[in-house]
């Protein structure tokens, strides 16, 4: 009962990463359907930001207390969200209209370039780097299982954005013209809507979450590296998946849902196959249930 | 252009293209024989390879429009359908080569009816899925030899006379690329690749016109993974071994560049992309790990700038608007 | 329209012709004439991975090769004052690029080569050295896979992952006494094989469960608390440090007792970082010796540390590796590639790693695995030769 109980709170915590990624996807795909191949690789620009700013305020007055993470935290987010906005400015919008396959393409090369250009970037590398901080194992002991704060905490944090993410969406203005535009963006322009300006607002959003997703990563386990958003990214297309695109509290289901499926997966047919359980449920889903659990949420026609 | 039209009467004109292919023939053929460096020996090679896979894969991509992340899966499993028949069950190579390219064709089928109806850029990912599963199958597994993989395979002997040195297996890619680039040609201006060219340009006006789009596209993307097979086995015995690490998804990806940076759908630039793709790492071993960094950063320029690769098939894809 | 795709094509033939052309005149001619009296260098050739995540490693074997040639070639060098000169060429870790890059170093003539990290990269690359009869010292890579092929020209300079198995096996037993061991390895060649050798060699002495993880992955705690479930004395770990040091740090994080051990691939101080100093404590490292364990390293490590900073783990052996295929140059009399490949096979060297010879596999006679322990944050040895 304590090894299930265990494995939960693990699948807690990994569903919870992917949950974030997940959001990030969601959004860009309901506003441009576009799979950003490169959004994987925000997460991890996300962790080396976080790496590099608390590395800093370490050896400042600012410190690497609870301020420093936080402030850490948010700069990192931030920061993310701009080279996710920047990205879409220089390399997306160019090709707004071009064939499908010209966009998958061009967002592959963009995750090569992240990815290797981090490696190339000397203080940042192609070894892994160590976070100068981490989090404790405080926690409190339920049923024989030691429930730590940390993991917790991760996932009220996520569930926390999700749901004031979903909420701006659906309650604000920019949020509703944000919905317009991933609904009808000729109307939406007609209607006088700045459909450019909600386009990079989304990338935004989306890469904040990446970025939360990498940082608190970082924090969390405590090593960072240039491929560690590679294999982030296509769980969490496929968690976006399993929830239905565009559908917020669907990533965040469908996040949480991988995480057990992974966990499951590995504690009874084994570690290396792992991979293998993620994608077969991605094929699942497509063939039996391409909408996702929770419906789609994308305009019928761009 | 105009100065060709100067310097040559147009009743010579016509044979410019013939005669280029064939001094371009002639050079392949020569090569091997005039340079002693088996270093050279092994990069033309790796051309070779590379060209007939990026032909393959370019059916699929180029011709029909599907963008296959996950093609080297197709790669390694005619390889390793050589390695463990020649090996554990002592198989003729030649029977194996073609049963290597009829099980990626297998597998190419079961997975292409799973995932063809899907939306493009869903296709795209579950494809580098389905790679990343077999690749990590094979790693798992003992019966593929593991991790480690199979090695110390057998060339395969012609008429008594065994493959061994990479010259012979040169020759014999590039047979086998001279004969793929024919019928890939072929295919493309046939009614065949008519019907891919409608599929791809706009997929609800070729349904409209009683294209059966999903016969046509599992067309495309089964003849892609017959070429991926075939390639794989004739690389396990040049190689004499067969290791997960040359299956992954750069791999695939390093196809996908050589057919995108020549020209989607176009012969001739995807074997021009397939020696460039090899080439330029090799002069640049110097700065090696700039590698990737330059080939995400030519996708995106090339994306931009030339979509429709250095060598444009001559009619390429048209924005939709 | 038709003459303009001409004049294109035309244009990229002659473009593709200049690119084999210049790759053509890129590569030297194979050695052919011998002249009466040869001052040329001695072209030694390396290939190991000088990119990509194992980079540090080849680098630093890369330095030790030249700190070994630099003094060699000061002392008047081999063959009556020829110079020995080092060629690299990066293989990446991966099978193709390393059999290209043993291509390169045949068509660089190379009279011999000092190569292989990664296991399985290294394996395919060995038929070429073989038909080129070069001879290759293998300084870091030692899979008993790589000598099953018995190829008279591939020599390593580490005990393999049989002898690693069989120490850990006996200190895993003996000095922890252990009886319920979990073994975990990331499914590459090299970890797999150790992880299973181990197994073999712990039979009839304790119980082992194996389990499996994936490289590149951060977390393990689904693995590790399905391992808690079965109350281990001991934990192997057999792959890398990277992932060695996340294990080690979840493992104490769930609030795990068993002992933790690691294979050498794990050898390195960042896995303490990784870690923590405070998780790592007490750990336990099976290794083959590295510079510092070596009592005729002593003074070696300081002139090294004065060139390149610290020498890293497979350091002493590559340079030991340099003044062997010296050592078999002065003893074939010639650069005839055979003659020192043989030479090689049969040096008799005391080196910085110790006495090295070879058997009639290429394995290393008499190589020593030591046990490391981890106290005070560093390594320290345990077990010793």
């Amino acid at each position: 009962m304590s090894n299930i109980l265990a494995q939960l709170l693990n699948a807690l915590v990994i569903g919870s990463f992917y949950a974030l990624v997940a959001l990030g996807y969601s959004i860009v795909y309901g506003i441009i359907r576009l799979i950003n191949f490169a959004h994987g690789d925000f997460y991890m620009i996300g962790s080396f930001i976080g790496y590099s700013l608390l590395m800093l305020f370490g050896k400042t007055f600012i410190g690497n207390g609870v301020f420093g993470i936080g402030l850490a935290m948010l700069l990192a987010m931030a920061l993310t969200g701009g080279v996710g906005a920047a990205v879409e400015r220089l390399a997306y919008r160019p090709l707004r209209g071009s064939p499908k396959i010209i966009l998958l393409i061009t967002a592959l090369g963009m995750s090569l370039f992240l990815e290797n250009a981090t490696m190339v970037f000397k203080p940042w590398g192609a070894s892994f780097r160590t976070y100068p901080v981490g989090l404790s194992r405080a926690g409190f002991d339920l049923a024989g299982v030691h429930v730590g704060y940390a993991p917790l905490s991760i996932f009220f944090l996520a569930l926390g954005l999700m749901i004031g993410l979903n909420a701006f969406i659906e309650k604000s203005t920019v949020g509703k013209a944000m919905r317009a535009t991933a609904f009808d963006r000729e109307a939406a322009q007609l209607m006088g809507i700045g459909t450019d300006k909600m386009i990079s607002m989304g990338f935004f959003l989306g890469s904040i979450m990446a970025g939360a997703g990498g940082f608190l990563a970082g924090i969390y386990y405590g090593q960072v590296s240039f491929l560690m958003g590679f294999i982030v990214g296509l769980k969490a297309f496929t968690a976006s998946v399993m929830g239905g695109i565009g559908n917020l509290p669907g990533a965040m289901v469908g996040g949480m849902l991988l995480g057990l499926l992974e966990v499951f997966g590995t504690s009874t047919v084994g570690g290396q196959w792992k991979d293998v359980f993620a994608f077969g449920a991605l094929i699942l889903i497509l063939v039996f249930k391409p909408t996702g659990l929770l419906g789609e949420k994308i305009a019928r026609r761009m | 252009m105009k100065t060709l039209n100067r310097w040559l009467k147009p009743s010579q004109i016509k044979f410019v293209k013939p005669a280029a292919l064939v001094l371009l023939l002639a050079m392949a053929f020569v090569m091997p024989l005039s340079v002693q460096s088996p270093y050279v020996m092994d990069v033309g090679l790796q051309i070779l390879f590379y060209t007939t896979l990026a032909l393959g894969l370019n059916v699929v991509v180029g011709y029909a429009g599907l963008l296959d992340l996950g093609y080297a899966a197709y790669f390694a499993v005619g390889a390793y359908t050589v390695g463990i028949l020649t090996q554990k069950f002592h198989f003729s190579f030649w029977v194996a080569m073609p049963l290597g390219g009829a099980l990626a064709m297998l597998l190419g089928s079961l997975i292409g009816f799973t995932v063809l109806r899907l939306r493009s850029d869903y296709l795209a990912l579950v494809t580098l899925g389905f790679g990343e599963i077999i690749r990590i199958t094979a790693n798992n597994l003992d019966v593929t030899g593991g991790p480690s993989g199979i090695f110390g395979l057998q060339g395969p002997s012609i008429l008594g006379f065994r493959l061994v040195q990479p010259i012979h297996f040169y020759y014999l890619m590039l047979v086998v690329l001279v004969l793929s680039t024919i019928a890939i040609a072929r295919l493309g201006s046939s009614r065949i690749g008519r019907a891919w060219a409608c599929l791809r340009e706009d997929e609800d006006a070729a349904e409209a016109m009683g294209i059966n789009t999903l016969g046509y596209r599992l067309l495309a993307y089964v003849t892609g993974t017959f070429w991926a097979g075939l390639t794989g086995a004739v690389f396990a015995v040049k190689m004499t071994a067969v290791s997960p690490m040359s299956f992954s998804f750069m791999q695939s990806i390093t196809i996908l560049l050589a057919v995108v940076m020549g020209g989607l759908g176009s012969v001739p630039g995807v074997i021009l992309g397939g020696a460039l793709v090899i080439l330029l790492p090799e002069f640049l071993r110097a700065v090696a790990d700039w590698r990737y960094l330059v080939f995400g950063l030519a996708l995106m320029l090339l994306m931009v700038f030339r979509p429709t690769g250095l060598w444009p098939a001559p009619h390429s894809l048209k924005g939709e608007e | 329209m038709k003459s303009k795709s001409l004049l294109r094509m035309m244009a990229a033939l002659m473009a593709l012709a200049l690119l084999v052309l210049a790759g053509c005149s890129a590569a030297k001619p194979a050695a052919d004439t011998k002249p009466a009296e040869d001052k040329s260098d001695v072209v030694v050739g390396a290939a190991f991975p000088i990119t990509g995540s194992s980079a540090k490693m080849g680098q630093d074997m890369k330095q030790a090769i030249q700190m070994a040639m630099d003094e060699i070639n000061a002392k008047g060098g081999v063959l009556n004052g020829r110079k020995l000169k080092l060629e690299v060429q990066d293989d990446g870790c991966d099978p193709t690029q390393a059999v290209a890059a043993a291509n390169k170093l045949v068509s660089l003539n190379v009279v011999a080569s000092v190569s292989g990290y990664c296991s399985g990269a290294f394996l395919p690359s060995e038929t070429v050295y073989n038909n080129a009869k070069v001879g290759v010292v293998v300084p870091a890579a030692n899979a008993s896979k790589l000598t099953d092929q018995k190829f008279d020209n591939i020599n390593l300079m580490n005990p393999t992952g049989a002898d690693q198995a069989k120490t850990a096996a006996a200190f895993l037993t003996g000095k922890l006494g252990a009886k319920k061991i979990a073994i975990i390895h990331d499914n590459s060649a090299y970890a797999k094989e150790l992880a299973d050798l181990t197994n073999a060699a712990l039979t009839g002495k304790a119980t082992v469960t194996m389990d499996v993880v994936t490289p590149g992955e951060k977390d393990f705690t689904t693995t590790l608390t399905k391992i808690k479930g079965t109350s281990p004395d001991a934990i192997f770990w057999t792959g890398y440090y990277a992932e060695g040091g996340l294990i080690i740090k979840q493992a104490k994080g769930l609030g795990m007792t068993a002992k933790i051990m690691y294979g050498d691939g794990s050898n390195d101080p960042s896995i303490i970082e990784i870690a923590g100093a405070a998780n790592a404590e007490g750990t336990f490292c099976t290794t083959t010796p590295a510079a510092g364990d070596f009592t005729a390293a002593k003074d070696w490590i300081p002139q090294y540390k004065a060139k390149y900073g610290e020498p890293g783990p497979y350091s002493a052996q590559a340079y030991d590796a340099t003044n062997i295929i010296a050592n078999a140059i002065k003893a074939a009399g010639s650069t005839d590639r055979a003659a020192v490949a043989k030479a090689i096979r049969g040096i008799s060297y005391n080196g910085l790693t110790g006495a090295v010879a070879f058997d009639d596999k290429g394995n290393r006679k008499n190589g020593v695995f030591l046990v490391l322990e981890v106290k005070g944050g560093k390594f320290v040895v345990n077990q010793g030769m």
